[in-house]
Parts: C-alpha cells; structure tokens; sequence
C-alpha cells in the first residue's frame, strides 16, 4: 500500500520538524515548505500531496494567499487543505477541511490527519 | 497891666474893669493866634464889655486856627469889679477824647471836665464873691456859707490851712499875684485837688482886693494819671498783643503799628511808622484795599483774609478785622486793625489741599508724576517765583529721574533727567548724595554747579535750593529754582521740608502700590507659567509655551536653552517684538558657549540667576576676560544681538537636583525698561518651576521607556517562547507515542518511562505561565477580549474544581465545595475558569495545606464566589497591592511564580463589570471574594 502524501506548510522550523517526525513515524510520506510560495512550487511536482498542513501566519506568501491561489489553480484545487494556526478566529474564514488550533497537540494532529487525507 | 507869670493855669485869663479897661490879661490871650475876626482878642474884649452892660454870663468853646487847633471853653462872669473871662485850655483833654476815642476798644472814656470856679476877694469890705461853680467845687451850697477867707480855710485839708494863710498874707503884703495848690475836702469827705490863682486889685498902688479863679484839677490831675496808667497798660497790651494792630489815618497813613506786626512784616521797630499803607501790599492788594477802605468810610466793621508783602517780597497771608476809626464829629478818621499771620495755616491748607489731591489721583490710579505735580504747584503758590522739581531716584540709586517740574522748561528737564548723583553735581545731584538739604544761593559762582551753571543760566536760574527726600534711603529731591541770587527764609525752608515730607509719603505710597502690582503681575505669571507646565509631560511642548507666557507682559524677549548630558539641545525663543521675529528665530539657531566666562553658561555653571541691569553696545565688546558679558564670542552672534537692541538681562539656570537642564534668558529692549533684583526672583522661580517640570517629564519619559520595555518584553518573550514550547510538548507527545507504540527495545523504553513522565507535568505548569504572560501582554495593549457568551456556570465551576484537584499540588490539601445548582448566566467560560483556577491554586499553594472552602452562591444578579483559606493570611499592606502585577504577598523564596495570577483575575473580573476583593488576618488565612454581575445581559 503507497504511503498517504502530506505537505507541511509552515515557517516555525521546529513545529515543521517535529511535524514531520510524527507524521512520518504514524507512516506517512512528508515534504515540507517554509511558506506559502515554497508550498505553490512544491505543488507544481507529481506526485500531488493527499493533504495540504497549512500554517496562516508566513512570509512572502501567507496561508490566506496560498488558499486563494490554490482555489483558482484546478490542478490542485481538490486538495485538502488543514489550517494549523493560533488564530481561530481568523482560521475560520479560510476555507478547509478542518482546524488544528496551536499549541498544538499531538494527538489531535493525528487523529485530523487521519480523518481528512484524500 | 499885671504881669502874667507863669503858673499852670494855661488857658486865657482876662479881667476886665467895670469902666471896661482890662486889668489882667494873661500871657496866653496876648498870644493866642487868633485871626479870625471873630475870634481875636478884640471879640473877646467885646464879650467881657457886653457883660458889664448886660450882667449876662456866657459859656462858650473856641479854637484857634493854628496847627494844631487850641481849644478853650470860655466862661464870662460878672464881678463886682467888673468882668472876669477865664478860658480854659482844654485842647488836651480834646486830644485825650479822641484817643480815648480810638482806644476805645482798650481805654473807657472819661466825659468828666474841669471845674472852675470864680472868686472876688475884698480886703476892705470884705465883701467877697464866690461864683457858683466855686461852690459847687467846694461841694457845699451857696446858702450855708458864707464866702469868707475863714470859711474857705475851713473847707481846706487841715494839713494845708497853715501854707494857705500863710501864702495869702504873703502875696497881700507883697501885692503879688497868688497862685497854690490846696486840698479840699468835701462834705462826703472825698479830697479834691483844686488851683488858686488870683490877682490883685489895686487901687492908689493899694490892693483893695484880688479877683481869681479855683481850678478842681482832681480829675485832671487824676485824668492824666489815668490816661498815664492807661496808656501803659494800653501799651502794654498794644506791644503785647498776640496779634498785629495797625493803625492808619484818614490819609491811610501808618500812625501806629506794633511790634507783632512789625515782626510778621519783618521790619524794625519804627520803619512802618508814617508810611502808606499801600506800601506792604501788591498791586492786586491794592486793589483790594481801595475797595475796603471804602467801605470803612461807610463805617463798616469786617474780617476779611489778605495778602501782605514780607519786607523780603515774601507773602504773608493775613486775616484782618478792621474797623473804622471816627472823629468827635463822626467823619472818617482813619481805621485800625487787629491782623492774625494765617500764613501758616494757608501753607498748610495749600499742602492739605494737595495732598487731598494726590490722594485722589493715587487712589484713581494716577500717575506719581501727575500726584507730585500737585506738591510743585502748591509751593510754586506759596513762594513767590520759584520753580519747583521734585526728581526721583531710580532702583538702581545712582540716577536721578524726572519726576514733577512742570514749570522747568523742558529743554532743561530733559538735560537734568538721568543725571548720575554725585559730591558735587548741582543742588540735587549732590543733595541726594549727600543725603543732606543744599541751598546754593548763587549758582555762577557756586562750585557745585560748575558743570551746570550754563545751562542754569541759559534759563535764568540764579538760585536752587535741593532738600533730600529721605526714607530708610534717598528717595529723590525736592527742589526750588529761583530766578534771583538769596537764600531761603526760615519758614521757606520749614515749608519745603513739609513739602518733602509730602513728597515721601506719596513717593512710599506709589512704591508699596507698585510693588503690590508687580507682586500680584509676578504671581499671575508665575501661575500661567506654572499652569502651561503642568499642561503635559511633553517638556518640549510645554516649556515652548514659557517663552511667550513671559514676552507677553513681562519682557521682550525670552529663550529657553535646554540642556542634555551630550550639550545644548535646543533654544526656544519667543519675541513681543513681531518685526524682529525673523532675527529671533536665526538666534535660536546659535548655541551659548559653553566655555564663555558670563551669561548664560557662567549662570549654569554658578547654578544662580544673574541680573545684568543694564546692558549696553559696549557690552558686546570682549572684556579683560576675553569675553562679552554675552554666553558667546561668536562675531554673527554678536551682530544679532546688537540688532536685537539688548538693554537688559536676566539670565537664569533650570536646574534640579543639583543637574542643569538648560536655562532661561529674558531681555529687555525697551529704554526705560530695566529689570530688577524682584524681576531676577521672578525669573529664578519660572526656571525653577520649568526645570521641575522638565524634570518630571525626563522621569515619566524614562518611567515610560522601562514599562514600554517590559511590556515589549512579556509581549516578545510569551510568544517567542510559545513556538519552542509547542514543539517541546509536540516532541514529548511523540516521544511518550513511540514509546507507547513500543518503537524503542524493552529495556530502553523501561528507562525512558519515569523520564518522559515527569517531563509532562514540568512542561503544563511552563505553559500555564507563559498563558498568563500573554495574557498580561494583551492586557497592557489592551487586547485582553472577552467571549461573553450564555454558559452554564454550575458546571464550569465544577468541572474547574475537578481539574483543580488532579492537580498534583492540590492533592495535598481538600477543596470543600458548596456550589448553588443550575446557576445560567452570561460570561466569558474559559476566563471564568481561569479566575477559578487561579483563586484555588493560590488558596492551595497558600493554605498551609489546611481544607480550601470553595463557595458560588447567586445574590441577585451577582454570582459571588468566595474561595477560603485558613493558611498564613495577607497582611494588610500587602492586601492593597496584590492586584497589582509582578506584587506578591510572600517573599519568592517559599513560592514561585510570577504574581500575575491575582492580577489577571482581577482584570477578568473587572472585564465582566464585576469586583475581587479580599479580606484577612494572620490567624484564620484569607478570604477572597468574586462578585459577578453575570445573570443579567449587559
């Protein structure tokens, strides 16, 4: 069975590694990007990812922006978007499949992972 | 003939024979100087011979035409040997009527005359004749005695009876005529001096008998002797009299002055005599006196005021009652006068006056000068032709300014004005100096006047006479200018001293009223000074305001310098001048030098205000010191400020705590504007008040700075250490989930177990603390929002509590509960557990370990918690400061922890409009209580 594909979007390079490091050890195959623009480029690349962890607050191109541009690119429109982030508030405005609220914990990460990769 | 001889009688005497040939004509009837016809020695002859004719007596007055008249009462009586006309000379007593007359104020009149009586002696037949009044003089009647030579002895005072006999036998024998004194005595026992003078008649060179006449002489021996004691006493009292007595003539003619109203005219015993009385008057008196001597022509009384010219010119001011002096006949004879000297009562009704006056302009808030004009014109009124000048000396006690002579000519005042006092410079000049009256009679040879006799003598002043105006110190001088060389009279100086009195009361008054003014003027700016600085605690903006606060009625210019530890900061400046805006803000864009020996920085370094009273072009110019009086040498510099016409300064340090923080820098260029030692106080106090405030706003500033820096510093270090801490607790997760899921061998997993436990518990309290850091990071941007929302509060307390206690510390001790049921209410759930959960760990960490009372009760629309200790209880200072941040009750080595929790719970409260307080005491712990108005919506 090909391992599920999940693409981190997020700047913190601590929360990005141990991000990794637990998905990875549950199974799953990750790449990551540091902001909104490495994430487009990455998505330019076959095999798309099965999900879509993304941070809201980064540089050059934010988790606002990413969102917009990916919902206007039909290539990669169907994939599945988690927003990570501290803002629940301003999260809820973005259009995903789900929300993990920072500080997060490592349960939760796994569990809505699970639930919503393609 | 007979031979007249000389005795007293000095009236006429003439005896006619009754075949009309004149026996005895004395030597007075032959003299008299008559020449009227009908009045000669012929008329009279013609009188007696009538007589004889008729039998007729006569009685009848005449005067001689000589000058002075001679009067004489004849009387005509029929003897038995013809006719005997006596003619008594009463001139005298005519004269002594008219003095008596016009002393009638002091002498009563005497109306009594002589009396004489008439007497034939016959030797043969003794056939004596004894005229009526010869009895009457003997006071006895005709019918009781007979008139014999033993009877007449009988009448005589026994001492003189013997003289009497004597003397007649004598003059029988010897056929002279007789003439003696003798005493009668009357039957009322008075004594009367009586005259006898007789002739003899002879017949064949035989006497036969002697005609004569008795004069009683009592009255004018006793008249005269009155007249002498009255005279005495009247002249006496004439001397004596306290007030002057003026007599004139009909032809206004001095013809008795005293010696009081010589004195008060100043002449010498005499000198008025025989002088006109026009001559101790002016033209205008003149005038007056024609006027009222008219009217005591007319016979009237009056008291009226006058003005009398002293010998010296000088005015006497009289009041005089007058009346009018009559002859026997009542026509105009003359007037007399009692003059009461009112010149002194008019100095001081003219000084009262104008010290009314100056009292009226000071308290209308008239000028000194206008007030001291009064006094110039009240002297000037009383002291013929002197210009007065009143200068007064300025703060600076060297000059001397103008200030009241509006009778000098300008041209002259404004040479005078300013002049520096000095041991010789004029009568003023030196008078100040001095501190002593100096009379300068002749000004052209008067070597304090040598600077300025030209200009005194350009104007025609001869004399000046300067009298200090004292106070503690010289005030200034009160001067006379006279237009003649003299010196003053001693009541000339009495009044000028009077005057200057005058003059220092008024000078006092202007300078208290001034100062009361300036009092009230420095305090009303010191408050708008101190009110501008007290407006913000932006330095810069405020100490902005000073510079204008000050030009706008205090001074011209103003700069504020302020100081930094690195050097000069910034100048402020403000101008009354509008014009030379301009040239005030290129000033601003220089610096004082710091190095400069005065102004500014030598006033900083000293650490006191200096005063430069006056300042001049010369000032500009570098000193011995190598600099200017200026806090600069900078030739630009220099240049702006001789444009900006400097012509005083004041110059003070803002200093506090012994640091300067820059200064302040007043000038005047008005002319007459200097300023004072009170004007530097002034200017020391808003320094003063501008350092403080500056000062104050460094220390909020800094105070500022620190808060700003610790909050940016809660702010960065809460969410810099939010990201680690999440990756920590995410790396711990996946570290407990590997060895969970068994990723590690048995042996290591048994050891990393107890590790990876103990890391949990460590890393929930770091991240409850980092919680409330942010918290009190949105709390101090004020970004702490409440999610009020309806909730459940039963069961979030409860639910709270039950955390609480699976709290690793709370298990140590119980937590009583006793929560009302189905308490709904609208709040914030998760801020309402954090106050829970705050107020329990406290009461926990802080119980002793003793049970913790948890209490929610609702009292009408309040939900009141009370959490219950019973541990070591808050003092009561420290109860007052436990809600503040970073405050805690108890010293941090017993408990950890930040001490925000108290305050971020009282801020949650605060937010839901609801209060936290608490009450304790050592012994029973402490009790908090929570009252929230949360069952109602808004």
């Amino acid at each position: 069975m090909n391992k599920k594909r999940i693409l981190i979007i997020e700047d913190d390079l601590n929360i990005r590694d141990v991000m990794r490091m637990a998905l990875e050890f549950e199974g799953y195959e990750v790449s990551v990007a540091k902001d909104g623009q490495e994430g487009l480029n990455a998505l330019k690349e076959s095999p798309h990812p099965d999900l879509i962890l993304l941070d809201l607050m980064m540089p050059v191109l934010n988790g606002w922006e990413f969102v917009e541009i990916k919902k206007n690119d039909p290539t990669i429109q169907a994939i599945p978007v988690v927003v990570v982030s501290a803002y629940s508030e301003k999260a809820k405005c973005v259009e995903c499949k789900a929300f993990i609220e920072k500080p997060l914990v490592l349960g939760d990460l796994l569990e809505i992972v699970k639930e919503n990769v393609l | 003939m007979i031979d007249e001889d000389s005795f007293l009688f000095t009236g006429i005497l003439l005896l006619v024979s009754k075949s009309s040939e004149i026996i005895f004509a004395n030597h007075n009837f032959n003299s008299l100087p008559f020449k009227n016809s009908a009045l000669s020695q012929e008329s009279l002859r013609k009188l007696c011979s009538e007589s004889l004719l008729t039998g007729k007596q006569a009685s009848l007055e005449i005067n001689t035409e000589s000058e002075p008249p001679k009067y004489f009462r004849l009387e005509v009586l029929s003897v038995s040997k013809g006719v005997i006309l006596v003619g008594v000379d009463i001139t005298t007593l005519k004269k002594q009527e008219e003095k008596l007359q016009r002393n009638k104020y002091f002498v009563e009149r005497n109306h009594q005359h002589e009396l004489l009586g008439i007497w034939e002696w016959d030797l043969e037949n003794e056939k004596n004749f004894w005229s009526e009044s010869l009895y009457q003089m003997f006071g006895i009647s005709k019918g009781n005695t007979p008139p014999s030579l033993e009877s007449y002895l009988c009448l005589l005072h026994p001492d003189d009876v013997e003289r009497v006999r004597n003397t007649l036998s004598e003059a029988v024998e010897k056929q002279q005529k007789i003439s003696f004194d003798q005493r009668v005595i009357h039957p009322d026992g008075s004594i009367h001096m009586v005259h006898s003078w007789g002739c003899p008649i002879l017949e064949n060179d035989k006497p036969i008998g002697y005609v004569g006449i008795c004069l009683d002489v009592t009255n004018r021996v006793l008249n005269d002797e009155k007249i002498r004691n009255q005279e005495q006493v009247y002249e006496k009292m004439f001397e004596n009299f306290e007030e002057g007595l003026w007599i004139i003539d009909e032809k206004n003619i001095t013809t008795l002055v005293n010696r009081k109203m010589e004195e008060m005219l100043g002449y010498l015993p005499g000198e008025m005599l025989s002088r006109s009385l026009y001559d101790f008057m002016d033209e205008e008196g003149i005038q007056i006196t024609e006027k009222n001597l008219a009217r005591r022509r007319m016979g009237i009384n009056e008291q009226h005021e006058f003005v009398l010219r002293h010998k010296d010119g000088s005015k006497v001011w009289t009041l005089m009652g007058s009346s009018p002096l009559t002859k026997r006949d009542g026509s105009y004879n003359g007037a007399m006068a009692i003059v009461y000297d009112v010149t002194d009562r008019k100095r001081k009704e003219v000084l009262l006056q104008a010290q009314k006056n100056i009292f009226e302009i000071l308290t209308h808030q008239g000028s000194l000068s206008l007030a001291l004009t009064e006094l110039v014109r009240g002297i000037e009124s009383l002291i013929e032709g002197v210009h007065a000048s009143i200068l007064i000396l300025h703060e600076d006690g060297r000059k001397l300014l103008t200030g009241a002579a509006p009778s000098l000519p300008a041209e002259y005042n404004e040479a005078i004005n300013g002049v520096e006092i000095g041991p010789a410079v004029g009568s003023c000049g030196t008078s100040a100096f001095k501190k002593q009256t100096i009379i300068v009679s002749d000004i052209m040879s008067d070597p304090l006047w040598v600077n300025y006799k030209d200009l005194a003598d350009k104007f025609g002043y001869k004399a000046c006479w300067s009298t200090p105006i004292l106070d503690d110190s010289v005030l200034g001088t009160f001067a006379l200018y006279l237009k003649e060389k003299r010196s003053p009279t001693e009541s000339e100086l009495k009044l000028v001293n009077d005057f200057t009195s005058a003059a220092r009361l008024s000078i006092d008054y202007v300078k208290a009223r001034t100062k009361e003014k300036k009092l009230s003027h420095y305090s009303s700016l010191l408050s708008n000074c101190r009110k501008a600085l007290s407006e913000s605690l932006e330095f810069k903006k405020v100490l902005k305001k000073i510079p204008g606060i000050i030009t706008s009625d205090f001074a011209d210019w103003c700069f504020v310098t302020i100081m930094t530890e690195e050097g000069y900061l910034e100048v402020l400046s403000s101008s009354s001048i509008p014009e030379k805006e301009e040239l005030l803000k290129e000033l601003e864009f220089y610096r004082p030098d710091m190095a400069a020996k005065h102004g500014l920085p030598l006033a900083i370094r000293e650490k006191k205000a200096i005063l430069y009273s006056e300042v001049t072009e010369d000032d500009l110019i570098p000193g011995e010191d190598g600099w200017p009086i200026f806090g600069t040498r900078d030739p630009q510099y220099l240049a702006i400020i001789k444009q900006l016409g400097f012509k005083s300064m004041i110059v003070a340090p803002m200093i506090v705590r012994g640091v300067a923080l820059g200064g302040l820098t007043i000038v005047s260029s008005t002319i007459d504007k200097r300023f004072s030692k009170d004007d530097l106080h002034l200017i020391e106090d808003i320094a003063q008040s501008c350092a403080i405030a500056m000062d104050n706003a460094l220390l909020y500033s800094d105070s500022q700075q620190s808060v700003k820096v610790r909050e940016d510093f809660i702010s960065i270090a809460s969410h810099e250490l939010r990201s680690p801490l999440t990756s920590l607790k995410l790396r711990v997760d996946l570290l407990t989930l590997m060895i969970e899921k068994e990723y590690f061998p048995k042996d290591i997993i048994e050891k990393l177990k107890p590790v990876v436990s103990e890391i949990q518990p460590d890393l929930a309290k770091f991240s409850r603390l980092i919680e409330a850091l942010l918290d009190i990071s949105k709390l101090s941007a004020k970004k702490l929002f409440l999610n009020i929302q309806p909730c459940d509060v039963t069961e979030v307390l409860n639910s709270e509590i039950n955390r609480t206690r699976t709290n690793s510390e709370a298990q140590l001790c119980e937590i009583k509960t006793s929560i009302q049921d189905q308490l709904m209410g609208f709040c914030d759930p998760l801020r309402l557990q954090q106050v829970v959960s705050n107020l329990l760990s406290n009461a926990v960490k802080f119980g002793n370990q003793k049970p913790v009372e948890f209490i929610a009760t609702r009292k009408g629309n309040d939900l009141v918690i009370k959490v219950i200790d019973h541990g070591i209880g808050i003092s009561e200072t420290d109860l007052k400061r436990i809600f503040k941040p970073f405050e805690r009750a108890v010293s941090e080595k017993n408990f950890g922890g930040l001490g925000l929790g108290l305050y971020i719970t009282d801020q949650i409260v605060k937010g839901h409009g609801g209060k936290l307080s608490a009450t304790s005491n050592q012994k029973d712990g402490t009790c908090f209580t929570v009252e929230l108005p949360i069952f109602t919506k808004g």
